[in-house]
């Protein structure tokens, strides 16, 4: 056993800097895989975590969003704020880009107010020197009271010496003070006075919690009129704290002195600048700027944007979707055999073995094998924000998502809710007005996420030619969209009256992401997915299972609860064209989460065909949806007649598999026909389930239940997300609400309409 | 009247002052513009300026005009950074010719 350094110590850095500084590639270069992200990345909107041990100690990277300042403007400044006031570290590495000294003083120097030791890491220190910018780090240490080394993250050079300042500055071996930075007289004057004041107050026991705060940075706070410190400080009087310090600075300066505590600050670091940062004359023009003067052209912007959409999309299909028939054969195949095998050895009873096979296998296991497309559809949408594109789409955007009643940035949340809603909510954070946060994440559960797939592969594959297939689905991720922006308008008119905020943002030069950096962030991405499957999907599977059993001894899913469920609010659906209790009780189980609506579907389908079967394979939709080679009709009819592979046999099928995979996703990616390679996957010959649909379905009422299952509720971790993000049941419980009338509204139009059309019935 | 709104692509301004005053979207004579003129939520007007500043679009800073297309947001370049800014704050920011530094205002 390994014995523990008793004098080891934990080290707390907070490390902070402006957006696109480059602090989370700066982390993983430290940190490597040991990188832990606590919440959702989107684009940097929670904390992340690195634990490395170093030199006999254990230091603890906790990475903060992008800040201008600590007069915090956006939410997540606040996050930043909070952390380092409410937990102060023991150590603040401050990342500045080398390329962009002042704008990034202007932080150093507010965050030095904190009288925390400050290691500044002067970082893409080769992008400087490309542009032939030479730093005088010995100037800025000794004017700033700090320790400096030049880093670049995406090479990883400067890590070590980092590292070694750092450790140093935590044992005391390196030296690390933070200059006291004096304001003008006057303001120091008032700052005095105010900090007096205070100290005072901080005698008495009612204080709110003014104490956390040093008490000078409090009182700059105060002098600023900083409405966040103030509430979180618990200050009732500013009045009383600030006294008459202010008297004669607001005679002079008018009411609000913000303005002269950032002239300070700027003219400070504007000096500092121009003594330590020396430029060559007449820069050239760089190459961003010329892929701008594309990228942003008038004419040319939009339909490049849409093509890179229709690239990413395309990709994802075809690179994705034969992984995902590999995972599939994998769940249905070796890995059935495998639970059904340890059941056997245990003697499990007959309904243990069913809610393992059918329930959970059949459930998380059809809904984790579309990982895959999960996967590149979130490694492109992560490329696609590391590559600085993401930023020149919100800009892009902004004109059409104004006239929809939506910010530009709003379009950054809704592109990630493609992969998945949830993240979308918190990536809402980059909206500075409540009203933009509130509105984005009303409307972006209407953005089809990759959970309602496994529902439209299905019915596309049962329902229409292999040709039109593509386009159904496609129609629908259209109308999530047409459905998102038409509501945004509609909840502004009413909801959320008045104009939208002004568009600010900075738009960082573009860059090819590393490979590892890409892989890092998009496996925090799909985490969730997985965490999902084997937490909230697990949970909803086993409670469907036994409600799809209860009362105890039931013989058809009809009389069950679910079945009496469904029934009930059958009627409500006919006029859609599906109002089977079949069809309701999946609606009813998807609200857990959408993938359920299949799974629970093929279940209930299934059991009515096989008259009860226990098989497994029998709750695998997306076998039936997308491989032609499927054996979903296999172990139904040759279980016992053809001799189980060996272990040895599955490994070897899975790795041939994985083989097979490689060559059709190298081949798709040759191809030039997007979504149709899908489309020609799906020439399946007809199978129970598909039978059995038919009987309960047209090609109309089919539609029309997507556009229902697209439409209606959020799943339920988005909900909780939603609340946990916008603090009220309130906004959540109109979300539910009015996605329950738009979905039963469109599907009523897309049925009765179709009718009227003679489209069928 | 010269406002960082009128700028054409690729000129070079310098920043001669910037409002810190919340203003209507009739403010002054300007005709009522599209979809902009206030400055909502967050911190109001006076943190959006803030921002803007710690952004580095400060007075006396030179900006280039990268992209203005006569519709949605405009992008400058300060100090080396690329900063996208919608139109009714580009209106409120008034800016002068590089050539003198003494020029007056245009606006």
């Amino acid at each position: 056993m390994k014995k523990q350094n008793p004098d080891r110590k934990t080290v707390t850095i907070a490390v902070a800097g402006n957006p696109n500084c480059g602090k989370s590639t700066l982390i993983n270069a430290i940190a490597g895989s040991k990188l832990y992200v606590g919440n959702w990345p989107g684009v940097t909107v929670e904390k992340k975590e690195a634990r490395i041990d170093y030199m006999g100690n254990e230091l603890v990277f906790i990475d903060l969003p992008g800040s201008y300042s600590l007069h915090p403007y956006a939410d997540d400044e606040k996050v930043a704020v909070d952390f380092l006031t409410e937990s102060p570290p023991d150590i603040i590495l401050n990342v500045v880009d080398s390329t962009n000294l002042e704008r990034n003083l202007i932080l150093t120097l507010h965050l030095l107010e904190l009288g925390i030791p400050t290691v500044i890491a002067l970082n893409m220190s080769d992008e400087a020197d490309q542009k032939g910018y030479s730093i005088d780090t010995g100037l800025i240490e000794t004017n700033l009271g700090v320790k400096v080394v030049r880093t670049s993250a995406v090479r990883k050079s400067g890590i070590d010496t980092l590292l070694k300042t750092i450790a140093g500055a935590a044992d005391k071996t390196i030296p690390v003070n933070p200059a006291l930075f004096t304001y003008n007289v006057e303001i120091e004057n008032a700052i005095r006075e105010i900090q007096c004041n205070i100290e005072n107050a901080l005698k008495s026991p009612d204080n709110g919690t003014l104490s956390k705060y040093p008490a000078r940075w409090s009182a700059v706070r105060l002098l600023e009129n900083d409405g966040y410190f103030i509430e979180k400080s618990g200050v009732t009087s500013r009045e009383t704290l600030t006294g008459g310090s202010l008297g004669h600075l607001q005679t002079a300066h008018g009411g609000d002195l913000t303005a002269l505590m950032d002239d300070e600050r700027f003219a400070q670091a504007n000096g500092l600048t121009h003594l330590a940062l020396k430029r060559p004359s007449g820069e050239r023009a760089e190459l961003t700027d010329r892929i701008d003067r594309v990228a942003l052209n008038r004419f040319a912007g939009i339909p490049i944007f849409l093509f890179s959409m229709w690239v990413m999309f395309k990709l994802t299909f075809d690179i994705g979707n034969p992984f995902v028939e590999w995972f599939e054969s994998i769940v249905s195949g070796p890995f059935t055999r495998w639970m059904g095998a340890i059941l056997n050895l245990f003697a499990a009873p007959d309904w243990f073995r069913s809610l393992v096979l059918d329930g959970i296998i059949a459930g998380v296991g059809g809904i984790l094998v579309f990982v895959p497309l999960i996967f590149f559809m979130m490694f492109f949408i992560t490329f696609l924000e590391g590559s600085g594109y993401m930023a020149r789409a919100a800009f892009l955007m902004d004109g059409i998502m104004h006239k929809m009643g939506l910010h530009g940035k709003s379009f950054i949340p809704l592109v990630l809710g493609f992969g998945c809603n949830v993240p979308s909510v918190y990536a809402t954070r980059i909206l500075e007005d409540p009203k933009d946060k509130i509105l984005t994440a009303m409307i972006s559960p209407l953005i089809s996420c990759s959970a309602r797939l496994p529902v439209y592969i299905l019915f596309a594959a049962v329902f229409f030619p292999a040709a039109m297939s593509g386009t159904v689905i496609w129609s629908l991720y259209l109308l999530g969209i047409l459905a998102a922006f038409g509501m945004g308008w509609l909840l502004r008119k009413i909801l959320f009256k008045g104009e939208t905020q002004e568009f600010i943002m900075e738009l960082p030069p573009y860059r090819m992401p590393s490979i590892s950096n890409l892989l890092v962030h998009t496996w925090d991405k799909v985490k969730h997915f997985v965490t999902k499957a084997g937490t909230v999907i697990l949970a909803l599977t086993v409670i469907i299972w036994f409600l799809t059993r209860l009362p105890w001894g039931v013989t058809s899913t009809k009389d069950s609860f679910l079945g009496k469920a469904g029934a009930f609010i059958a009627p409500v659906f006919e006029p859609l064209g599906f109002g089977t209790w079949q069809a309701s009780a999946s609606l009813l189980a998807g609200i857990g989460a959408k993938e359920i609506v299949v799974s629970s579907m093929t279940a209930i389908y299934m059991e009515q065909i096989s008259d009860g079967s226990n098989s497994a394979i029998s709750g695998l939709p997306i076998v039936t949806g997308i491989t032609p080679s499927s054996n979903l009709t296999a172990p139904l009819t040759n279980t016992n007649t053809a001799p189980s592979p060996t272990f040895v046999q599955d490994l070897g099928e899975i790795g041939l598999g994985f083989l097979t995979a490689l060559r059709d996703a190298g081949a798709n990616l040759l191809s030039i026909f997007g979504i149709v390679t899908v489309s020609a996957a799906q020439d399946t010959p007809p199978t129970e389930l598909s039978t059995a649909l038919h009987h309960a379905f047209t090609p109309l009422s089919a539609y029309a239940f997507l556009v229902f299952v697209l439409l209606y509720v959020p799943c339920i971790t988005f909900i909780a997300s939603m609340v946990h993000e916008l603090g009220k049941w309130k906004w959540a419980g109109i979300t539910i609400l009015y996605q329950i009338l738009l979905a039963w509204l469109t599907s009523f139009i897309v049925y009765q309409g179709g009718r009227i059309l003679g489209l069928g019935g | 009247m010269s406002d960082l709104e009128s700028v054409k692509n690729g000129e070079k301004v310098i920043i001669s002052s910037i409002d810190h005053k919340h203003h209507s979207s009739l403010h002054n004579n300007d005709t009522p513009h599209e979809g902009h003129g206030h400055w909502h939520g967050g911190l109001g007007w006076e943190g959006g300026v803030h921002r803007l500043e710690t952004m580095g679009l400060r007075i006396g800073k030179e900006v280039e005009m990268l992209s203005n297309q006569g519709f949605g947001p405009i992008l400058v370049m300060v100090d080396g950074s690329r900063l996208a800014i919608g139109r009714g704050i580009a209106r409120k920011i008034l800016v002068r010719d590089t050539g003198d530094g003494n020029e007056e205002t245009k606006s």
